[in-house]
């Protein structure tokens, strides 16, 4: 069934709060995930995904790519030079969380698999199918993530 | 051990308790459902004529010039210092901002400043960005943003300095909350502070900052450690265009 406008827009709304989470988790970053986020929505609006199941992992995938595409340019503030940047807020939040930890050792490409299989609830084939990639690649992708994620477990304890 | 079972409890608990952004920032409303495609189409409209702008601003110099800008395909000699990069080479002047610089004879001006001026940042005064994509590759990476560089891309920004010291601004941009490598160096014998941190896993930013009394000039890059950029962009061209810059 074709999406429409309309149903697109319910839909984003609903699945946002997970995606963004996944995302910030990713990006470590509120504007590169809002960004990133609001490009994924534009694109489902220009040529939505053929039906609605698993739209997280869909829209997930979009904006990771579009994080990736560009470099969001700096702007200047002076809280930001002050040290009272909500980045550093997400930063910190993330680096006192266990999951935070955990990811921060990971690449950018892992994280993202991380997250869509134990956040995001996407199998191997799923992730492989989103990111374009074979599931052979996606399960070593895993495999070496969480061997890092182990060691990092053990170092912590 | 790390039993998947109990990592996945983990993640869902730990990133459930993420905050997230106003909703206004992100809800669609329904009345604006249907605006953002209208929306997209007259940027990606107002974009390529944007492009199509850039494009005659190159080779168009007197009509550029009415603008405070100019562009000239002369040789490089008539500018006091840049080197002249892959045989060929034109320059952009900017008389309003006060300075000029040479980009290889087969880069181009892709003017972004239009659409985006200070919509994020208020101190922006003026940005260019040099490119050797061609208008169709720049609109693929970037699409409709506005507030990005693209990878190998040179951009050069004015900005209000605000009082701040060219150290501050870097801080501002992110060095500092990332592992930053700074330094000093000298460009068109002006003092420059020079800052380079990565942005991603695989991008790294490099930013120069000149004091110019009140207004700070920005020039930066990003690379890809490891790749080359597009039409056999390196590292060196951009520092040969950063380093070819001549101030007022």
């Amino acid at each position: 069934m074709t999406i429409d406008a309309g149903r697109w827009a319910e839909l984003y709304r609903l699945e946002f709060p997970r995606v963004y989470r996944a995302l910030l988790a990713v990006l470590r970053d509120r504007d590169r995930a809002l960004d990133a986020l609001h490009d994924a929505f534009v694109a489902g609006l220009r040529r939505p995904p053929a039906h609605d199941a698993d739209l997280a992992g869909w829209l997930f995938v979009v904006a990771v790519r579009s994080a990736r595409r560009g470099v969001r340019l700096p702007s200047f503030s002076l809280e930001r030079v002050r040290g009272r940047s909500g980045e550093g807020d997400i930063d910190a939040l993330l680096d006192r969380m266990e999951v935070g930890r955990l990811l921060a050792g990971l690449t950018e490409r892992q994280r993202a698999m991380v997250v869509a299989q134990f956040y995001l609830g996407l199998d191997h084939r799923e992730i492989a199918a989103h990111f374009g990639v074979k599931t052979g690649t996606v399960s070593a992708t895993l495999a070496q993530a969480k061997a890092r994620m182990r060691a990092e477990v053990r170092n912590a304890s | 051990m790390l039993p998947e079972l109990s990592i996945e409890r983990v993640f869902r608990r730990e990133l459930d308790d993420l905050p997230l952004p106003p909703e206004s920032s992100w809800v669609p409303a329904r009345a604006t459902v249907r605006r953002p495609v209208s929306l997209t189409a007259i940027v990606i409209a107002a974009t390529l004529v944007l492009v199509l702008g850039a494009v005659s601003l190159v080779r168009e110099a007197p009509d550029a010039a009415a603008t405070g800008r100019r562009v000239t395909t002369t040789p490089l000699l008539v500018i006091p210092r840049p080197t002249c990069l892959r045989g060929g080479c034109n320059v952009y002047r900017s008389d309003a901002f006060g300075y000029g610089i040479s980009i290889p004879g087969d880069w181009r001006v892709q003017d972004s400043s239009r659409l985006g001026f200070g919509r994020s940042d208020p101190s922006l005064l003026d940005r260019v960005e040099f490119t050797s994509r061609t208008p169709e590759e720049w609109q693929l990476l970037v699409g409709v943003r506005l507030d990005l560089i693209a990878p190998w891309d040179v951009s050069v920004e004015v900005h209000d300095r605000n009082g701040f010291a060219a150290m501050d601004w870097a801080r501002s941009d992110g060095c500092g909350r990332n592992a930053c490598v700074v330094g000093e160096t000298t460009l068109s014998q002006s003092p420059a502070y020079v800052a380079s941190w990565p942005v991603t896993s695989s991008l790294r930013m490099h930013a120069y900052y000149i004091e110019r009394g009140d207004r700070m000039l920005i020039l930066r890059y990003v690379t890809e450690p490891g790749s080359e950029g597009p039409h056999g962009v390196t590292e060196q061209t951009l520092e040969q265009i950063v380093g070819s810059i001549a101030l007022n």
